[in-house]
């Protein structure tokens, strides 16, 4: 073997180990990265329960580009506790209606579905979670967790 | 519009007279399962509001975009911003009937074939689809179940090239509802 080639196939080895190094590296941290630590985050901002709910029952729109997709912490009195199959929910009523409830429903994390499922209604809470919008009934927010 | 409409919809099905049995739930389940040659992904979504009026058969549900779950966070954003654009249209709504009313006996336990046909509004697009499912009547609740596939070019919805492998033509949705009697 020529002594100019053993340097060329060095180059290219270790350029052929960059590129597999680049590929596994944008698999895992881009296109295979995991959600958030939502226990950990930060809220946005904060919200009076009640004013979130008039928010979006006075103007969906408007509340949808102030709102939806923000991770929020709210405010207020819990209603209730539900539990459907795996689901923890924690229910803020803020009207009933001819279609049922209406108000706040907030799907909890699994590290909290023990105390939220101890909370006696009337509890006043601080909870962060996703704001997800609005169904025309209730505003509905996922991965809640306890901030107080 | 299509929101506020659905809405009125629900209302008015479920403010109708004294006879009709009103039955709701908010926490429907729906699935829905891509088998691609690269790739199989599922998202589900444990917050679907769903109403049946047991007397006349209209049967509808909503359904927030933004809460479907998947495993992967990256496809979780790609379906909201580039596949249904959430931001745009936030929810999925599906407005119908149980057209053979006749064979299904709310007020009696036990396991009814049904169709429910009726309009489909994804990605703002409506279709009418023809849905065959059950409805199984079972200690004072319904239990609501079916299964069917939409394409998603039917609806608007484009995969790009680069993904093209990994996201399959035609989606299997999966619909599980548990409605109980609404009591006012």
């Amino acid at each position: 073997m020529p002594p100019q080639t053993k340097p060329v196939i060095r180059v290219l080895l270790a350029l052929v180990v960059i590129g597999v190094i680049a590929v596994a590296a944008i698999y895992v941290f881009i296109y295979n990265k995991p959600h958030p630590d939502f226990e950990k985050m930060k809220p946005a901002f904060s919200v009076n329960a009640s004013d979130l709910y008039q928010a979006y029952k006075t103007n969906t729109a408007v509340a949808d580009k102030k709102f939806t997709g923000r991770f929020l912490e709210i405010a207020g009195t819990v209603t209730k506790t539900e539990v459907s199959d795996s689901l923890v929910i924690m229910v803020f009523v803020f009207e009933q209606g001819p279609a049922g409830e209406s108000g706040i429903r907030c799907t909890v994390l699994p590290n909290y579905k023990g105390s939220a499922r101890l909370l006696s209604p009337g509890t006043f809470v601080n909870i962060k979670g996703n704001c997800n919008g609005y169904t025309g009934s209730d505003v509905i927010m996922e991965q809640c967790s306890f901030t107080r | 519009m299509k929101s506020l409409l659905t809405s009125l919809i629900l209302v008015l099905i479920l403010a109708l007279g004294g006879q009709a049995q009103k039955y709701i739930t908010k926490n429907g389940y729906i699935r829905f399962y891509s088998d691609a040659p690269l790739e199989k992904i599922e998202a589900t979504n444990r917050q679907v509001n769903a109403a049946l009026d047991t007397q006349t058969g209209d049967f509808v549900f909503k359904v927030l975009m933004k809460s479907f779950l998947f495993q992967n966070a990256t496809m979780q954003d790609h379906f909201n911003q580039k596949y249904v654009e959430s931001d745009k249209y936030p929810n999925a709504t599906f407005v119908g009937k149980v057209t053979n009313l006749k064979e299904v006996t709310f007020a009696k336990e036990g396991t009814y074939q049904a169709l429910v046909e009726g309009k489909l509004t994804i990605h703002g697009v409506t279709r009418d689809v023809k849905i065959p499912g059950t409805f199984e009547v079972k200690n004072d609740v319904i239990l609501g179940k079916a299964v069917f596939n939409v394409a998603v070019k039917d609806f608007n919805i484009s995969i790009p090239t680069d993904v093209v492998s990994k996201i399959a033509d035609t989606i299997q949705v999966t619909v599980d509802v548990v409605v109980e009697k609404l009591t006012k």
